[in-house]
């Protein structure tokens, strides 16, 4: 089983590819469980239910066009757009799956630091469609 | 690539210049999310609600009556709503597009002293919004530093024609005066063409007389002027003089 030392992802928001920025993130999937414990059941059952993830990404902001700043802030309150997270910025495979899902953005906060830090933002993205992760180029 | 060592954020907060004692400032964003699942979704569908804002600023505990400081200022503030908050997280660039800030009306929230023995006294404060989004702010005119003594129309810059679906906002901090009762009547003013040849005054600022911040009742578009320009008058004796800063923002609801 092969390490991967997380060091060249690609991700985009909105068709525009912001991995140079990226310092890092968390791509959460889950499925709603749902109770289905029922008499002669001695354990808790569940049930998988809907899909639902969320991506978070932390930026070195950039207010340039292109950057984080005008890519993220232009989407606030916006209609769904695509986001796509893959490990390594190579062709999809089935070692490297490219994840792609329709998002609305949650969170972003344009200015946050101290005095002499490196200026940073982070984008917190809800879903708004099935998260897909494709393998095949 | 650009990036930035976070240096030189300017922050302005309703009459108070707050830089010199402040070494952080937060500015944050969400919107409500609500769920739009329906039937035939195999996953949950989320769409973006109300805009959810709020700030929070912190440094060094620094008391005085000069209203630039964060002790009485933060103090006496805390709880009272529509106060102007305004954040240039580089430098203040007069007309620029892409260099901009950060403003909303806002309530603060908080005022903590925090440190130990041995400490710098610190303070951290905290606001957050009064019904409208987090906007991206152009400065028409920076007189933040430099006391204006004199009444002008100021340079045009092309910030762009305003939709039928977006706003024209604006947010004027009138900062520190000189002179015996002087006046400050401000107002923002378009036109087709950078000469001004028949400018249309979009938005008049209340007359200040003292510090204070305004943010302006918002005009809808479509406006389909593209020139706009700071104006303003000084009134009184004395040598009146004003700092200020006047901003406008372009965006939807």
């Amino acid at each position: 089983m092969a390490q991967i030392v997380f060091t060249d992802a690609f991700h985009s928001v909105n068709g525009t590819d912001l991995s140079a920025y990226v310092k890092g993130g968390a791509l959460d999937i889950s499925r709603a469980m749902l109770d289905d414990t029922v008499m002669g059941d001695s354990a808790q059952s569940n049930a998988a239910g809907i899909q639902q993830w969320s991506l978070s990404v932390d930026y070195k902001q950039d207010y340039a066009s292109g950057g984080p700043h005008q890519t993220i802030f232009a989407l606030d309150g916006a209609a769904a757009f695509t986001v796509i997270i893959q490990p390594t910025n190579a062709a999809e495979s089935t070692t490297n799956p490219k994840f792609t899902g329709s998002a609305v953005l949650q969170s972003y906060n344009p200015v946050s630091g101290r005095h002499g830090d490196l200026l940073m933002c982070r984008a917190q993205y809800a879903c708004a469609g099935l998260l897909t992760a494709d393998t095949t180029p | 690539m650009g990036q930035l060592v976070f240096q030189n954020a300017k922050i302005f907060f309703a009459g108070a210049n707050l830089q010199t004692d402040l070494n952080q400032v937060d500015v944050n964003t969400a919107r409500a999310m609500l769920n739009a699942t329906v039937f035939g979704d195999t996953f949950l569908r989320n769409r973006a609600g109300i805009a959810i804002v709020n700030a929070s600023i912190a440094g060094f505990w620094n008391a005085g009556t000069n209203p630039d400081k964060p002790y009485p200022t933060l103090f006496d503030n805390l709880g009272s709503d529509d106060k102007l908050l305004s954040v240039f997280p580089t430098t203040i660039e007069e007309g620029s597009t892409t260099n901009k800030g950060l403003a909303f009306n806002a309530t603060q929230s908080r005022f903590n002293l925090r440190g130990r023995h041995g400490d710098l006294l610190g303070f951290d404060a905290a606001f957050t919004g009064r019904g409208q989004r987090l906007l991206e702010v152009t400065c028409l005119k920076d007189a933040s530093v430099n006391m204006e003594t004199a009444s002008q129309n100021w340079t045009a810059f092309n910030v762009g024609a305003v939709t039928a679906s977006q706003y024209l906002y604006a947010g004027l901090h009138v900062l520190e005066h000189q002179g015996t009762s002087p006046t400050l009547d401000v107002t923002i003013q378009s036109d087709s063409a950078i000469g001004f040849p028949s400018p249309t005054t979009r938005i008049t600022f209340t007359q200040a007389t003292t510090r204070g911040g305004q943010y302006a009742t918002r005009v809808a578009g479509a406006i389909t002027d593209t020139w706009w320009r700071a104006s303003w008058t000084l009134g009184g004796s004395a040598s009146p003089g004003f700092k200020f800063l006047v901003w406008l923002a372009v965006m939807g609801a």
